[in-house]
């Protein structure tokens, strides 16, 4: 039989950009994993969070982060993700180990296409699609909120402050880059 | 216009989904005698409120929460959001009790 | 005086606020024009003597000029060519830049001499209401004669035809406080919010911010009011905190503090750079100052429309801004002592004034030299052809000029105080309505919109507005302590509207051609209401929305039926405040950017040999692969069924929607929201569930797997993803907390294949990595499990069959879903394997009698679909017992059955109805109606699903599906929904 290994394609081909004094990438290479709590588990699995990947359960709408690619964002109030260099293994095989029973868990890796919007007009690219105040005072460094631009469900993070990053379902990325490449040409 | 999320703050009602009375909370008894009539009531029969209204809305484009939300229906002014959850679990504990 | 013969126009008596180092040029009708950098289209044409610039709508009177600002009635003019042209832009709003080509607009043959103004002629016939009066009969002329001619005389303006080139956009802003209006009043404001750290935004529509500060001679703070403008508006902008919005409307209050703006960004450069010409903001806020100023409105006296009669104050903005002189003879008729500064401004300037005549019995306010000045008379006509040249007196005294300005008075711009129903009221003082109590929650008014009529109440009042809302937002900065210092004015007014015994027609409307003659007769023929009045008369309901008419149309119609102004009350105020283009409010969502797209895993594969899609909700999904030589689609779908069911067929599933559901009560979740069982479900195994709303009725359905003790994967239809999902998590919170399980969806996780037919398997064991054993006896219909393909890549197995064939979807994380596509057709070369698209997933499921979303239309029940033994009888669930309704189980229901026309060359319908052979075509005789059709190359025929009364029980007799619309009249069998493999040994194999 002729080989037929699988080779993973990114949903936007590596997609990199300059918009003048802004960047624009698709950051790929990430874990994604839902961790949803068990009923009545909260504390434990916190307590757990803690002891096994140093970050404790995120408050909804803000992130924990250690390092630039380990956080967990708080999406909802039983619901986070963890968001992870890639293992090139199966991340939930991997943190179902940590935290037993405690959470039930679920490979978001292949649901998301990040973009990565980094410099001085990101804010006033966002203003165009993002229905959320994204001043500083209001969504600084470590928030993270649901919210929906151009009619696709997008999770915004912004882990320092002259970052942002934008999760798109995958199916529709190719839409949502459309969506942020216009903002920016049309500032 | 806008609404209050008791987690997240306020959210423009554009990502919401309305469902309706908050009366569909109190899901009848399957089981008891007048189950048909019981359940004929809980799912057509609504009062037309000119005035405060509790009713649900879906965050669907944020945390996927239900949201109990009590609106003026004649000037839609918000006086109160809850989660549905918590709500639920009240009617559930005031009925055990 | 030497360096005005250097100025642009014959009408230019000084620089007024213009810059006059940057001279312009600008056609006007083909001709060309000078004018100077800050100029409007307005003052351009003033300064170089053209007062006549359009027709009007209905008689098409020459029409002027007639005000400085966004409420122009007349001054509509063309812009641009081909393509790029836009009608109906306010000649006042247009700010010039060198080149600019604008145009007249609704008239035939040149300005000067319209073939329409035959209209005029014929006033006596088209007066109010003469729509319903005269075009009744006879009946049929209306279609052919009175539209078409009606259609080819009316409208304003024309449109290009053509798509629009241009970009707009739109946009999120928030703020502590919204200011709406840059004038006196809005800046005074805006300092103070500023100053004390507020975030604040102030929109202001013109291009030079300052409102009424730019056009009168005031001083402020020792400043002329413009310097003392421009100094405020430096120190806004300098600040982070202040974002300061020019050639920026609010046009719309929301509810909550979200108002609407549109921006306009290029329409003002002659280089348009790239990017959005408009940009339409949603504004939150959470307070908003409303210093909108106010608008001059005129009084009804006879032929008081001609080129050359302009309001008052806006004779003055072109003075003091704009350096221009609208008349060389100007003559000032007043009931207000503002009316007076107009003269003194003029005479000031350097031109002359003929003539003020106030209508007040009251000594003269102001001397103003050279002007011969008549207390309590009135201007009863005026005289000139295609502008003025003279005016008659109400003691019948004629004066000569060619520029008339008038005045009734200054109406508050309420409108966005009224744009949630609130109501404004009438202050006689002002004889004007001003802002009532009820206003949009955290609106807060400020000067001449709230009734603060001289400047220094404008400035004041713009303070200690702002002083009230940072105490309400709790700023800890405290604010200026005194608002900004002017010296106060006259402001007396007594009202008037209507000058009695008038020759000639008194307008009120200009831009609708509404005059009081249409008011009385309006009122006569007993419409008492203003609302009333409004449509029939359409006073008000031009593009201007009655801005220097709607309060005087009030006031005629008071002295009517003889009630106060206030009793007669208002129409109601709605947003937009000004137009806004249509393509504003689309912005970018034109053509394929209308909604987003999605698209499968094997999307690009599908691409490259020969998909042809359909989109089916955004999914864009492959409909049938053709190969070369086939022409139609159906020698496609035809090849494509063929091969999946002689040998094997692969489609991209990845659409229907996968949710994840975990949880120690994943099992009891999931006996209450199926009809049927399970929570007795192996692990490893998968079962067809059928859902039902709580009235009983089919909702949704699909397979349910078992990955875990705790850990379901449910599949739902593609149509049904995200209302499925909802109502789960409806279920999940609201009716039952107390269940531990969690939800969330995995349709973008994984790329799923259908591979289907009797070489299925075969081609698998190519795919799937040892030692996973995938034979009917390891792996039978109805398991699934999670294991490993191509060398160790994750992967999910299911054998379930939606065409009936031996089938398993296999999924795989969506990042190798391209790949896996390419690599089943590679392990399936050797059985002439064919990817297949949703036409022969259609056809397959049809022959299956598998029911879909044309079957699952919310009107069927699970005994319509011949599943009502799946409602399970031990358990509660979502619309078990309203399921149980009598009406949901008569015994004449109907059922789904198969159908095939007698002569098999026919082609079926879906849509047809069914009626008994003979029977006429009636709804009594409607027995139910055909779902879904398809030509089975199985049967060689076309073949249908439906829904018949008693259809299990009536197979073999034939009835007819009837099209009546079509006049298409088909016998057709009766037969089993199954058309394929009744017995089900296939998918069993």
């Amino acid at each position: 039989m002729a080989d037929l290994s699988l080779e993973p394609e990114s949903a936007l081909g590596g997609y990199t950009q300059n918009f003048g004094d802004t960047h624009l990438r698709e950051v790929t290479g990430l874990d994604i994993v839902s961790i949803a709590v068990s009923s009545g588990a909260r504390d434990a699995l916190s307590t757990l969070l803690q002891e096994k990947i140093g970050l404790p359960w995120p408050a909804t709408g803000t992130i924990e982060r250690a390092g630039d690619e380990a956080a967990l964002l708080g999406l909802q109030a039983d619901q986070c993700f963890r968001v992870s260099a890639s293992q090139q293994q199966n991340p939930v095989t991997e943190l179902a180990c940590l935290v037993g029973d405690a959470a039930y868990l679920t490979d978001q890796s292949d649901s998301w296409v990040v973009l990565e919007l980094d410099g001085a007009s990101s804010v006033s690219a966002l203003e165009r699609i993002c229905p959320i105040d994204l001043s500083d005072n209001e969504f600084g460094a470590l928030n993270v909120a649901r919210t929906s631009m151009e009619h696709i469900s997008v999770i915004i993070e912004r882990p320092d402050t002259h970052r942002f990053r934008l999760y798109s379902p995958r199916s529709s990325a190719h839409s949502f880059l459309h969506a942020v490449t216009t903002s920016l040409h049309n500032l | 216009m806008l609404i209050d999320h008791p987690l997240l703050g306020l959210r423009d009602a554009a990502e919401f989904v309305y469902l309706g009375d908050a009366a569909l909370l109190n899901r009848p008894d399957a089981s008891s005698a007048d189950a048909l009539d019981s359940f004929h009531d809980y799912l057509h029969l609504r009062d037309n409120v000119a005035g405060e209204h509790r009713e649900l809305w879906y965050h669907e484009q944020g945390d996927r929460s239900w949201l109990v939300i009590t609106r003026n229906t004649l000037t839609h002014a918000i006086t109160a959001v809850e989660l549905a959850r918590d709500v639920a679990m009240n009617l559930r504990e005031g009925a055990n009790s | 005086m030497s360096d005005r013969l250097a100025l642009p126009g014959s009408h230019r008596i000084g620089h007024g606020l213009l810059s006059s180092e940057q001279s312009l040029t600008f056609t006007f009708n083909g001709r060309p024009y000078r004018a100077m950098a800050g100029d409007t289209l307005a003052s351009a044409l003033l300064a170089n003597g053209q007062q006549l610039v359009g027709r009007s709508f209905k008689y098409h009177r020459p029409r002027g000029i007639f005000t400085a600002g966004s409420e122009e009635p007349n001054a509509l003019v063309e812009l641009g060519t081909g393509a790029y042209r836009e009608p109906n832009t306010r000649a006042t709003m247009v700010e010039l830049f060198d080149g600019i080509q604008a145009s007249s607009q609704n008239h035939k043959g040149p300005l000067s001499f319209d073939v329409m103004a035959i209209n005029d002629r014929l006033s006596s016939f088209l007066s109010a209401g003469f729509y319903y009066k005269t075009f009744m009969w006879p009946k049929a002329f209306w279609e052919k004669l009175y539209e078409p001619v009606i259609r080819a005389a009316a409208g304003l303006g024309s449109l290009s035809g053509e798509p629009d080139p241009e970009t707009y956009d739109k946009g999120f802003l928030h703020c502590d406080v919204l200011i709406i209006g840059a004038g006196a009043a809005g800046l005074s404001a805006a300092l103070s919010a500023g100053r004390a750290g507020q975030r604040v935004i102030i929109a202001d529509e013109d291009f030079l911010p300052g409102g009424r500060l730019n056009m009168e001679t005031f001083i402020v703070d020792g400043l002329t009011g413009a310097q003392w403008a421009a100094n405020a508006v430096a120190e806004l902008r300098a600040m982070p905190r202040v974002r300061f919005m020019t050639r920026t409307t609010v046009y719309g209050c929301y509810d909550h503090g979200i108002y609407g703006a549109l921006e306009r960004r290029t329409d003002h450069l002659a280089d348009k750079p790239a990017g959005a010409r408009q940009v339409l903001w949603r504004i939150y806020s959470k307070h908003a100052i409303l210093a909108a100023g106010a608008t001059e409105r005129s009084i009804a006296f006879g032929d008081n429309d001609r080129p050359g009669i302009m309001l008052a104050g806006s004779v003055r903005a072109y003075v003091n801004r704009f350096g221009v002189s609208p008349g060389r003879q100007t003559a000032v008729f007043t009931n207000n002592d503002d009316g007076w500064r107009t003269a003194m401004d003029l005479v000031q300037a350097g031109a002359s004034v003929s003539a003020v005549i106030d209508s007040r019995n009251i000594p003269a306010p102001f001397p103003v030299p050279g002007a011969q000045i008549f207390m309590g008379s009135f201007v009863t006509g005026t005289q000139g052809r295609l502008g003025l040249h003279s005016i008659t007196l109400s003691s019948g005294q004629t004066v000569y000029c060619d520029c008339l300005a008038v005045t009734g008075g200054w109406s508050p711009n309420v409108h966005l105080t009224c744009h949630q129903r609130g109501r404004p009221v009438w202050r006689e003082d002002i004889a004007a309505f001003v802002p009532g109590q009820d206003l949009p929650g955290n609106m807060h008014v400020a000067g001449a919109a709230n009734g603060s009529m001289t400047l220094t109440q404008a400035l004041t009042s713009g303070h200690a507005v702002a002083t009230h809302v940072l105490k309400e937002l709790g700023a800890t900065t405290a604010p200026a302590s005194s608002a900004p210092q002017a010296d106060e004015e006259h402001s007396g007014i007594s009202a008037l509207w209507q000058v009695p015994d008038c020759q000639g027609r008194s307008w009120v409307d200009l831009q609708n051609d509404v005059t009081t003659k249409d008011i009385a007769l309006s009122f006569q023929e007993g419409f008492r209401s203003v609302e009333h009045l409004k449509r029939y008369t359409t006073l008000g309901m031009a593009t201007d929305q009655g801005k220097t008419s709607n309060v005087l149309g009030l006031g005629v119609m008071a002295s009517l039926n003889g009630k106060s102004i206030e009793q007669t009350g208002t129409t109601i105020f709605r947003p937009p405040y000004t137009p806004v283009p249509i393509g504003a409010f689309a912005g970018r969502s034109r053509g394929k950017h209308f909604r987003p797209t999605r698209l499968t895993p094997s999307h690009q594969w599908a691409e490259s040999h020969g998909a042809t899609f359909v989109e089916t909700g955004m999914w864009m999904r492959a409909q049938w692969y053709a190969k070369s030589g086939e022409t139609h689609w159906r020698q496609s779908v035809d090849r494509e069924v063929t091969q999946t069911r002689s040998s094997v067929g692969i489609c991209d599933v990845t659409t229907l929607g996968k949710i994840d559901i975990q949880g120690a009560d994943a099992g009891a979740f999931l006996d209450k929201v199926y009809a049927n069982m399970f929570s007795t479900l192996a692990v490893g195994k998968v079962r067809y569930g059928l859902m039902l709303r709580e009235d009983g009725f089919v909702m949704d359905d699909g397979t349910t797997a078992r990955l875990g003790d705790r850990h379901f994967v449910m599949t739902t239809t593609t149509a049904n993803a995200v209302s499925v999902f909802r109502h789960l998590e409806f279920c999940r919170q609201c009716l039952w907390p107390e269940l531990d399980v969690h939800l969330i969806s995995a349709t973008e996780q994984w790329a799923q294949f259908a591979v289907a037919g009797p070489n299925a398997r075969r081609l698998l064991e190519n795919i799937v990595d040892a030692p996973f054993d995938i034979s009917n006896e390891a792996f039978p219909f109805m398991a699934c499990a999670e294991l490993s393909v191509c060398q160790g890549k994750p992967a999910r197995l299911f054998r379930i069959s939606f065409s009936g064939e031996l089938a398993y979807e296999v999924a795989v994380p969506a990042r190798y879903g391209n790949a896996l596509m390419a690599a089943l057709m590679k392990a399936g070369e050797a059985f002439g394997a064919a990817p297949y698209g949703t036409e022969a997933l259609g056809v397959m499921r049809i022959e299956k009698g598998h029911a879909a979303g044309n079957e699952l239309n919310g009107q069927t029940t699970a005994a319509n679909l011949g599943l009502g033994r799946m409602v399970s009888q031990k358990k509660d669930c979502i619309g078990a017992v309203l399921s149980r309704r009598s009406q949901m189980n008569k015994d004449n229901a109907i059922e789904l059955v198969g159908f095939i026309p007698e002569d098999a060359s026919v082609s079926l319908r879906a849509g047809a109805h069914f009626i008994d052979r003979d029977a006429e075509a009636t709804l009594d005789n409607d027995q139910g109606w055909m779902t879904s059709v398809a030509f089975s190359p199985d049967r060689n025929s076309s073949i249908g699903l439906g829904f018949i009364e008693n259809g299990s029980q009536r197979i073999g007799e034939t009835v007819v599906a009837a099209d009546p619309l079509r006049n298409e009249f088909i016998p057709v069998k009766i037969v089993s929904p199954h058309f394929v493999d009744p017995d089900g040994e296939r998918l069993r194999g």
